[in-house]
């Protein structure tokens, strides 16, 4: 299998994360889009440690990606805390809401 | 040579599945008087006609017990790891067994003190 | 056929558990007291099991020859039930008094591990010997030592200085305590992570804590502001990071820091892949230290922040992620070193510049310490760029300098905040070297320290920074460095004068200072004046830290 594929999907996955961080104003989707660059993160470890380096019996990039799915929901789960204090707050998710300090 | 014998028994029921459902529909369609009107045709919500569309925005309050549960859910995957290990160690190993067992229920246990804190603080709780 | 394949037998690295035991001790320290938080009003259930657990461990690492760690487990297991004993009903006085001995048995583990690993003695200068342990998952080697120093130092003081503050903005949560000890242990875990992995967790740990305690004041919209936006941009940058890890992974099949170096160092490793992980790495940790096009977050969240929480961030994390970043550049990536250096050199010159002119047109003494720690980062980066030893020691060193700096300043912030409330400008500060000068006098050198000038800390961190750099023929980036001190100095003399030179308004409240903060604001000048006058002896330890798990 070409490894081509792999790397376009993680590359494509990871820009519309990117974009969903600029575009988005709700909150909840902006935490959507990160999860999307880590998933990202993921295909390239998991891929790449399959396809190039099979020989590593450590499986090392595979490893890499477990620590990055727990990392990623606890991200997850500290990001949506701060997001619904804010909502409770002023009833919004909205991220341009967010605009008290400018210099 | 199994993996046909086993697999192939699964389609030939969910072939004989499918028939079975296209024969029931097939027949009551055949039997049934028609009658169409358009108050058939509505959302079925209880008697109470249907208001609204069908898109609403889910309370923000679903995620945090969504989330609490992703989390602890989502650290089982570094016990899947453990669980290859564990059944391989004995005392030759640099890490005896016993090392193992304590080391998991060790993270367990910091995984459950999160949890007696969330409790404590009242997040399981709706209202 | 899957099981099959794995039960063939597998390497289990040796736990080496000495090597972080200042980490195990602050990260169960954590844990006992969030349970203690939990347990209300029968934290004694909770006290002496623990103690009993501490004692039984403290006696057995005795027994073992582990004289120091059995003898630190020992006393912080006597000191927890007499701490809720003597603190009966202020749950918050527990935490504190927790947190800082538990961060005092940690320095001296680390002061243990630091004798441990000496090499030579008598006269002559004693060098670090680098070590890796778990598998090279960690090394101590000097960069690790002088970041659990600075940073251990950092929490230990930010403690008593932000307990009164807490008090006042009723933010005196039990969960401070524990989210500060954690944020240390990654900050330290940061500074000793050799491995990708390793690296990554303790980032996220570090960042998971920093971003709930710039959070803290949850109903001040200031406060939500500024852990809204360090969370979002923080996990962008985290993300960006691990693309270029990925990559980094992709380029040379190695997790581990010096197989990487060596990796790159190959004519046949691809090196395309690898200058865009080196890129996206780039990105990603001058986020985490605000290097200037990725400084954006800072003045926001530093100025939203509780205060104590910004002075933590300030000094304890820059030392952590500029660790980070000395380990990947020096250890993993020498082999690019044609690529890293001008631009991190770039990057550098572009901080000192715009960090020190911003900081010149602000009003609010938060925010204009915001952009005089994005300027800090600029002169820190110097010795980064320098790829020498003296750049690597006096880096580290610098760090430790300007912490120290920057928490009595922030100290000094916390005692006139106390009273006035709110913001502190400019105004807020006219003629107070009159009304109150201890306060006035402590903020004033420590503004001397981190604007640079000679008896203080800040000016030997700048001399052993920009000397390295002219060794290393960088001497425009040197001069560039020292314009923009000039720039800096105008404006924190600027304060200075406001101080002391202005007209007192008598209609506003005089600073006060509690016992703890009393204490911290006057062990950080104390350091300052001290490590600007007898620097030898950190400078020594600095110097032997140059030594690298390679």
């Amino acid at each position: 299998m070409s490894p081509l594929g792999p790397l376009l999907l993680a590359t494509l996955l990871f820009c519309v994360g990117i974009y969903g961080v600029i575009a988005r104003r709700n909150a909840v989707l902006v935490l959507m889009s990160v999860e999307l660059m880590l998933n990202a993160v993921n295909i390239n470890l998991v891929a790449f440690s399959n396809l190039l380096f099979p020989e590593d019996a450590a499986v090392s990039g595979q490893i890499f990606a477990l620590f990055i799915i727990g990392v990623a929901a606890a991200e997850v789960g500290v990001g949506l805390a701060i997001v619904f204090n804010m909502f409770r707050n002023r009833a919004s998710v909205n991220v341009d809401d967010v605009d008290l300090m400018r210099w | 040579m199994s993996f046909f014998e086993q697999y192939g028994t699964f389609a030939i029921l969910v072939v004989l599945g499918c028939l079975l459902y296209a024969l029931i529909m097939v027949v009551s369609r055949v039997m049934r008087p028609s009658v169409p009107s358009p108050q058939k045709l509505t959302t079925y919500e209880c008697g109470v006609p249907a208001e609204g569309t069908g898109w609403t925005q889910v309370n923000i309050r679903y995620y945090v017990f969504a989330f609490l549960f992703v989390i602890f859910d989502v650290e089982a995957i570094f016990l899947f790891p453990w669980a290859v290990i564990v059944g391989g160690l004995d005392a030759t190993t640099p890490v005896s067994p016993m090392f193992a067992v304590v080391a998991m229920f060790l993270f367990i246990g910091t995984l459950l003190e999160g949890l007696a804190y969330a409790w404590k603080k009242g997040v399981l709780r709706w209202d | 056929m899957f099981l099959a394949q794995a039960t063939e037998p597998l390497e289990i690295p040796e736990v080496a558990w000495s090597s972080f035991a200042p980490e195990l001790a602050l990260t169960a320290a954590a844990l006992v007291l969030l349970l203690i938080a939990i347990a209300k009003g029968r934290q004694q259930l909770v006290a002496v099991p623990a103690a009993v657990v501490s004692l039984a461990a403290g006696i057995w690492l005795v027994t073992q020859q582990l004289v120091v760690p059995g003898g630190v487990a020992i006393a912080l297991g006597l000191a927890l039930p007499a701490l809720v004993f003597a603190f009966p009903r202020r749950g918050s006085l527990v935490q504190a008094w927790g947190a800082g001995l538990a961060l005092v048995g940690a320095l001296v583990l680390t002061g243990w591990q630091y004798l441990t690993v000496l090499e030579g003695g008598g006269t002559e200068v004693a060098t670090i010997v680098p070590q890796a342990a778990l598998a090279g998952a960690l090394a101590n080697d000097g960069i690790a030592f002088f970041t659990r120093i600075t940073v251990y130092l950092t929490g230990l003081l930010v403690v008593p200085i932000g307990y009164g503050y807490l008090q006042d903005r009723r933010i005196n949560r039990a969960e401070v305590e524990p989210l500060l000890l954690l944020a240390v242990v990654g900050m330290a875990a940061l500074g000793t992570a050799n491995d990708l992995i390793t690296l990554f967790v303790a980032l996220e740990v570090l960042s998971l804590a920093l971003y709930v305690l710039a959070g803290l004041a949850r109903r001040d919209r200031r406060s939500q502001e500024a852990s809204l936006k360090y969370f979002v941009l923080g996990a962008v940058a985290s993300a960006i990071l691990l693309y270029g890890m990925a990559l980094t992974y992709v380029a040379s099949g190695e997790l581990a820091l010096p197989a990487i170096g060596s990796s790159l160092g190959l004519v046949t490793t691809d090196r395309v892949v690898a200058t865009l992980g080196l890129a996206l790495i780039t990105v990603g940790l001058g986020f985490k230290v605000a290097l200037v096009p990725f400084h954006l977050w800072t003045p926001d969240v530093y100025q939203g922040s509780p205060t104590n929480v910004t002075a933590f961030m300030a000094a304890a994390t820059k030392a952590a992620g500029f660790a980070a970043i000395l380990r990947l550049y020096l250890v993993a990536f020498p082999g690019l070193q044609g690529l890293w250096v001008p631009v991190l050199a770039v990057l550098a010159a572009l901080t000192m510049l715009y960090g020190a002119y911003l900081a010149l047109v602000q009003r609010d003494l938060k925010r204009m310490l915001a952009y005089s720690s994005i300027t800090h980062a600029g002169y820190a980066t110097i010795g980064v760029v320098a790829v020498s030893d003296a750049g690597l020691s006096g880096t580290l060193w610098y760090l430790l300098t300007y912490a120290v700096s920057t928490l009595g300043a922030f100290a000094c912030v916390i005692a006139i905040e106390r009273t006035r409330g709110g913001e502190v400008g400019l105004l807020e500060l006219r003629g107070l070297g009159r009304t109150s000068p201890a306060i006035a006098g402590i903020l004033s050198l420590c503004l001397l320290s981190l604007a640079g000038l000679p008896p203080t800390a800040g000016f030997v961190g700048k001399l052993v920074v920009f000397q390295a750099g002219v060794q290393a023929g960088l001497t425009w980036l040197v001069v560039i460095g020292v314009l923009s001190s000039v720039v800096a100095a105008f404006f924190y003399l600027r304060i200075a004068g406001t101080m002391f030179l202005e007209d007192a308004d008598p209609a506003l409240p005089l600073p006060a200072a509690s016992s703890g903060l009393t204490v911290g604001t006057a062990v950080s000048a104390a350091l300052v004046v001290f490590l600007g006058i007898q620097p030898q002896l950190f400078l020594q330890v600095a110097d032997s830290a140059a030594a690298l798990v390679r």
